[in-house]
C-alpha cells in the first residue's frame, strides 16, 4: 500500500516493498545492473575494469544513486563473476560490451568435475564484488539499499556444462541433473553469503531457466525446491530473476517464499501480476532494446505508469540495461514514479 | 568538467547520438546532444585534452554536414534553416560518426560522386533548381550491368538516411528546400549498400545489449 | 495409415486438418519398421533408432524410404510439437540427436547413389542471430528430399548470402531468424540482392519461430515455411519452376 506520509529512506522503501509493507511511492530498484558508458566516463571506471576491480565497481555502481536517483545500487554488473572464479573461460571483451562465458569450451563434463576451487572466494573477481559491497556501505551509510548477486546453479550449470550439454543431460538424466544442481547451489550460496557478509541488504539470484529453451514443467521440477532452501540457506530478501517469457511458470515462483521476481517486459504486467497473486511480489518491467534505448523519456514514463497501474510494487528496467542507454530515458523512471504518486494521491 | 548528467540534459538538450568508444582519443564517449537551436558535442571524460577533441569533432561536423559553427562554444554548431522539422536532424547519427571515427577529407571538389560498390560505376549527384525546388538528381556513367536498378537504389538510400523528399525514382530533396551538398556527400557512400549500412547500424545497436539471446539462453 | 500405437498417440498432437493430411501421407504406407522408426525418433532413443535403420537397410529398403517414411516423418511430428509449445528444446535436442544416428546409416548410401540433386539451396541464420536449431532442421529435411544445402551457419551477413549464391550456382536461398530483432535483417538481405541486381535469379524463402506470412509479403519474399516440412515443400515448388534448377 501506497502512504504518501510515510517519510522513508530509499533503503526503508526497498525493504518495506519487498516485504510487502506500507511505502511511501514504489521503489526504482534494478536488480541487474545501471551501468551505461556515460556514466563510466564520468565516474572513469570503465568496463571491464569495473567488473574487476572493487574500487572502479563501487564508483560506477553509486552513480545509480547519486545520479539517477534510484532507490538501489547494485555492484555486480553482469552474470559472469564467479564462473570466471570457477575457471570458466572468460572473454572480457571492452567498455561497450558485457563479459561473456565462452560456453562453447566448458570446463566440467559431470558431477564428478564440480569442485569449488580453494581460494574462491579471494578471487580477482568475486573479491571485486564483496570489497565493492564493503565500499558501498561505507559510503552510503545505510540510506540506500545494496543489491547482491549470485548466480542461481541452473544459470551456473550452462556456464560450466555448457547450454546443449546441459539441456541433453536435463531429458538423458533428470537424477543425475538435479544432483548437479545440488551441488551447484552450494556455490550459490557460498558466494551470496560472502556477500551478505560484506552488508548486502538483499541478493538478486538470476537462474535462466527461461521459456525460450525450457518448458514450465522443468521449472517445477528442477529449481522450485531449491529455490524454496535458499530463502532458508540466505537470510535476506531474495529477488528471483529470470529473463523471457515466464508467465507460465510464474504461479510455481510465487510459491519459493521469495521477496520479489524481477520480470522480462515479454510478459505484460497485468499478466504476470494475476500469475503470481500474492505469492510473491514483482520487480520490473521496462523494455530494454526499444523503450529503455531507443525511444523518449515520454515512452518511458508510459510504461512505467503502465506497471504501476498494474500494481508492480517496484519499477525498474527487465533486465541488465544497454550499455549505451541515454542518460535521460533512466532519469524519466523516478521521474515517472514521481509523476504517478503524485496524479494519484496528490491532485 | 564536472557537471552533473541531469545538468548536461538541463544545459544541453536531449543526446541523439552517442560514440561509445572514441577510437582516436582513449576510448571515450562522445555524445551528441541537442537543444534549439545548437548541437553540442560533449563527453563526461575528464582527461586532459578533452575539450580540445570536442571541439575538433564539432569542426569536423561542420566540415561534414555543413553546419554553421558557434563562434561563442567551441563544442556547438547549428544549422541556419533550424533543427526542428530542419534538413538535417536524421543525418546527424552520421554525420557524429563520420567526425569521431573517420579521419579524412571529404572532397567536393569534383561535385557530389564516388565508387558504386557493387558495379565499376562513379555514381554522380547533381544539383539544379527548378519548378520542384532545389533538386538533387542520381545519375553515374552506366558503368554496369543494370545501372537505372542501381540509380533507383541509391536514390532510396539517400532518402532513407537523410530523411529526403522523394521527387521521383531518382531525384529527391531536402526537406527544408535549402541546398546542402556537404550532407547529401556525406550519405551518398552509405545509401550505395542500404544492405551493409543496415548491418553496421544493427550491429553498433546490438552490443552492449544483455537478452537472453545475447547470453546464449534461447533458441528464440 | 498409422498403425504404431505409440505413433498413434504422438500424432494427436497434429490438430490442424490440412498438417494432418500431411503427415498421414507420410505415413500411408502403413509400413510398421518404418513407424517404429519415426515413434522412436519422436521419443529420443537414438540408439534404438540407429539400430532400426540398419536393420531396414539390411532387409533391402531403400534409403531414401527409410529417410521420408521412417525419420522425416518422425521429424515432421517433433515440428509441430515443437512450434505449439508442447516441446521444448531439450526434447528437439533429443530427437534431432536421433535423426542424426539414423543419418549417419543413410547419408552414405545416398552420397554414393550418384543422384542429381533436386536444387541447390542456400541456408543460413540472419545477421545477429546465434540459433541455428531450426535451421538444422530444414536442412535436414532438404537433403533428404534430395537438394544440395549449403549452411551458411548462424550470423549471416547479406553479403555471404550473395557471395554464396554465386559461388554454388543456387537458385533458392532460405533464410531463418528466431528473434523478433533479428528478422528485419531478412528484409535487408533481400535489399542486398535487389541492389546486387540478382533479386530476379533467385527465390527466397523465410522462416523461424517468430516469423509470419505477413511478415515475409511485407519482407519481399517469396515464400514462407511455417515449419521444416514446410520449408521442404517451398522448395519443391520453387524447383518445379524455370528458377529452380
Amino acid at each position: 500500500m501506497i502512504d504518501i506520509n510515510l517519510k522513508l529512506t530509499k533503503k526503508q522503501r526497498v525493504l518495506n516493498a519487498l516485504a510487502g509493507e506500507d511505502v511511501d511511492k514504489p521503489p526504482v530498484s534494478n536488480p541487474t545492473n545501471v551501468a551505461t558508458v556515460e556514466l563510466m566516463d564520468y565516474v572513469d571506471a570503465p568496463f571491464p575494469d569495473a567488473c574487476r576491480n572493487p574500487e572502479l565497481n563501487a564508483k560506477l555502481a553509486l552513480t545509480g544513486h547519486t545520479e539517477l536517483g534510484f532507490d538501489s545500487i547494485a555492484p555486480y554488473f553482469s552474470i559472469i563473476q564467479e564462473s570466471s572464479a570457477l575457471g570458466c573461460e572468460m572473454q572480457w571483451e571492452q567498455k561497450d560490451n558485457w563479459p561473456t562465458v565462452r560456453m562453447g569450451n566448458p570446463i566440467w563434463k559431470s558431477i564428478s568435475d564440480i569442485k569449488i576451487p580453494s581460494g574462491f572466494l579471494e578471487h580477482q573477481d568475486n573479491v571485486a564484488i564483496t570489497r565493492s559491497i564493503n565500499i558501498l556501505k561505507e559510503e552510503v551509510k545505510g540510506e540506500v539499499a545494496i543489491l547482491g548477486k549470485t548466480m542461481g546453479p541452473w544459470t551456473l550449470a550452462y556456464h560450466v556444462f555448457g547450454v546443449e550439454p546441459f539441456l541433453l543431460l536435463s531429458i538423458d538424466d533428470p537424477e543425475e541433473t538435479k544432483k548437479i544442481l545440488r551441488k551447484l547451489k552450494e556455490i550459490t550460496i557460498l558466494f551470496g553469503q560472502a556477500q551478505i557478509d560484506s552488508g548486502a541488504d538483499v541478493l538478486v539470484i538470476p537462474d535462466h531457466a527461461t521459456g525460450d529453451l525450457v518448458s514450465g514443467k522443468y521449472y517445477d521440477d528442477f529449481l522450485l525446491e531449491i529455490h524454496q532452501e535458499l530463502v532458508e540457506d540466505l537470510k535476506v530478501p531474495l529477488i528471483l530473476h529470470i529473463c523471457g517469457r515466464t508467465v507460465d511458470r510464474m504461479p510455481s515462483i510465487a510459491k519459493t517464499g521469495m521477496a520479489a521476481f524481477h520480470f522480462d517486459s515479454k510478459n505484460l504486467p497485468s499478466e504476470a501480476m494475476e500469475a503470481v497473486g500474492e505469492g510473491i511480489r514483482l520487480v520490473g518491467n521496462i523494455n530494454n532494446p526499444e523503450t529503455l534505448y531507443s525511444k523518449t523519456p515520454e515512452d518511458v514514463r508510459q510504461e512505467v505508469y503502465r506497471a504501476l497501474d498494474s500494481g508492480v510494487q517496484l519499477i525498474a528496467p527487465e533486465c541488465a540495461i544497454p550499455l549505451k542507454t541515454k542518460i535521460e530515458n533512466l532519469l524519466a523512471i523516478p521521474d515517472a514514479v514521481n509523476q504517478w504518486v503524485s496524479n494519484k494521491f496528490q491532485s | 568538467m564536472n557537471i552533473r548528467p541531469i545538468e548536461v540534459i538541463e544545459k544541453y538538450g536531449r543526446c541523439i547520438e552517442l560514440i561509445s568508444m572514441d577510437p582516436f582519443f582513449n576510448e571515450i564517449t562522445i555524445g551528441l546532444f541537442f537543444k534549439e537551436p545548437n548541437i553540442t558535442v560533449f563527453s563526461y571524460s575528464k582527461l586532459d585534452g578533452v575539450s580540445g577533441r570536442l571541439n575538433q569533432i564539432r569542426d569536423r561536423i561542420v566540415d561534414v554536414s555543413g553546419a554553421l559553427p558557434n563562434e561563442a562554444n567551441p563544442h556547438q554548431a547549428t544549422f541556419k534553416c533550424g533543427m526542428e522539422g530542419g534538413c538535417c536532424s536524421a543525418p546527424l547519427r552520421f554525420a557524429l560518426k563520420e567526425a569521431v571515427t573517420k579521419d579524412r577529407e571529404l572532397d567536393l571538389s569534383q561535385g557530389i560522386i564516388c565508387k558504386d560498390l557493387r558495379s565499376n560505376m562513379m555514381i554522380k549527384v547533381n544539383y539544379e533548381e527548378n519548378s520542384n525546388g532545389k533538386i538533387y538528381t542520381v545519375s553515374g556513367d552506366d558503368n554496369a550491368e543494370k545501372p537505372i536498378i542501381r540509380y533507383r537504389a541509391i536514390t532510396n538510400g539517400l532518402i532513407k538516411y537523410g530523411g529526403f523528399e522523394r521527387i521521383d525514382n531518382f531525384s529527391f530533396r531536402l526537406s527544408c528546400n535549402e541546398r546542402n551538398d556537404k550532407i547529401v556527400n556525406l550519405l551518398l557512400p552509405l545509401a550505395r549498400n542500404i544492405s551493409a549500412t543496415e548491418e553496421s547500424l544493427a550491429s553498433e545497436d546490438a552490443a552492449g545489449q544483455m537478452t537472453t539471446q545475447s547470453l546464449g539462453f534461447s533458441a528464440n | 495409415m498409422i498403425k504404431h500405437e505409440g505413433l498413434k498417440e504422438e500424432f494427436n498432437y497434429v490438430t490442424k486438418p490440412d498438417e494432418q493430411e500431411h503427415i498421414e501421407g507420410l505415413f500411408a504406407s502403413g509400413d510398421m519398421l518404418m513407424q517404429e522408426i519415426a515413434y522412436n525418433l519422436i521419443t529420443g532413443q537414438n540408439d534404438q533408432v540407429g539400430i532400426l535403420v540398419k536393420k531396414a537397410l539390411d532387409e533391402d529398403y531403400a534409403a531414401n524410404i527409410v529417410l521420408d517414411d521412417g525419420l522425416i516423418a518422425g521429424m515432421a511430428i517433433v515440428g509441430v510439437k515443437f512450434r505449439d509449445n508442447i516441446i521444448f528444446v531439450p526434447e528437439v535436442l533429443i530427437s534431432a540427436r536421433a535423426m542424426k544416428a539414423g543419418m549417419e546409416h543413410i547419408e552414405p548410401i545416398l552420397s554414393a547413389s550418384g543422384i542429381e540433386p533436386v536444387g541447390t539451396v542456400i541456408m543460413g541464420t540472419v545477421k545477429g542471430d546465434l540459433h541455428d536449431i531450426g535451421k538444422n532442421l530444414c536442412i535436414m529435411m532438404l537433403r533428404g528430399g534430395g537438394f544440395s544445402v549449403h549452411d551458411l551457419g548462424v550470423d549471416t551477413k547479406p553479403d555471404d548470402f550473395i557471395d554464396a549464391v554465386m559461388e554454388h550456382g543456387a537458385a533458392i536461398v532460405g533464410m531463418s531468424a528466431l528473434l523478433t530483432t533479428t528478422m528485419p535483417n531478412m528484409g535487408t538481405t533481400i535489399e542486398a540482392f535487389e541492389d546486387a541486381g540478382m533479386r530476379e535469379e533467385v527465390k527466397i524463402m523465410v522462416g523461424g519461430a517468430p516469423v509470419t506470412q505477413e511478415f515475409a509479403d511485407e519482407m519481399g519474399a517469396d515464400a514462407y515455411g511455417a515449419n521444416a516440412i514446410d520449408c521442404v515443400q517451398k522448395a519443391k515448388d520453387f524447383s518445379t519452376t524455370k528458377n529452380g534448377t
